[in-house]
């Protein structure tokens, strides 16, 4: 049982249904549109008694990603990307807001990012 | 002496042989004293005349019909309101309190974005002992 298989990997496999490439991690190389899933902070909460079984809270990000060709189109398909998302979000997180969407140059590459924040519980 | 710390992951409770670890944000058990004071000529006098506990706990709520503590808390309170509920409360290692409650139903419901929650305020039937 890790965090990997057991939270971040259904998570993605979840949002694969959307036209995208989701990445249960930070990926090598930026591709869009894609869903990245990245540790928030707090990532880990001890929030539940009992110590002596691991249970923890985890926060993630899930930060969408498109294109940023015009202002227009790009928002419009980070819209459209993020209501995606949180359709597609499985039962069991708690689901919360869509930050401001954000720029992004990586090389020669510009896009257009926004994040949602998640949250679910894990016990080793 | 060395000082000691524990904290609230060194809790574990069960109720009704219900294990709540997997659930449970808080729960904290208190004893209210009654205490009479006489005022006499050679100074005050203090009486205790009775003691009533109750138990808070805070929990994730685990609706799902079938082996859910929500819906064991429910049927409790539902079937049987006045049959009191034995709980096992360790408060850290060593220290358990033994106690019964008398059932209520938990809250349901929550927020749109957030886990569902219960709060329970138990009254305690029997004093706990230590």
């Amino acid at each position: 049982m890790t965090i990997e298989a057991d939270i971040r990997t259904p998570l993605q496999t979840a949002l694969s249904t959307i036209a995208a490439n989701v990445y249960n991690g930070i990926p090598e190389a930026m591709t869009s549109p894609s869903i990245c899933l990245i540790p928030d902070a707090p990532y880990l909460e001890s929030v539940l008694i009992n110590g002596a079984t691991t249970k923890v809270k985890i926060n993630l990000t899930v930060t969408g990603v498109v294109a940023y060709m015009n202002n227009a189109a790009a928002l419009d398909n980070l819209e459209q990307l993020m209501i995606d998302i949180i359709s597609t979000m499985p039962s069991g997180y708690e689901v919360g807001n869509v930050n401001q969407p954000q720029p992004l140059e990586v090389g020669a590459g510009k896009y257009l990012t926004a994040d949602l924040q998640v949250s679910t519980y894990y016990t080793n | 002496m060395p000082t000691t710390i524990v904290t609230g992951r060194d809790i574990t409770f069960t109720i009704n042989g219900d294990n709540y670890d997997a659930q449970a944000t808080s729960a904290i058990l208190t004893i209210d004293s009654t205490i009479n004071t006489y005022q006499l000529l050679s100074g005050k006098s203090y009486f205790t005349t009775d003691s009533q506990g109750s138990f808070a706990v805070e929990m994730l709520a685990d609706w799902p019909a079938g082996g859910s503590l929500c819906n064991a808390l429910w049927t409790a309170a539902d079937t049987a309101p006045n049959t009191p509920l034995a709980v096992v409360f360790t408060a850290a290692s060593g220290s358990v309190f033994n106690f019964s409650v008398q059932p209520i139903f938990p809250s349901a419901g929550g927020t749109a974005p957030d886990a569902q929650t219960v709060s329970l305020a138990f009254t305690c039937v029997t004093t706990p002992t230590l």
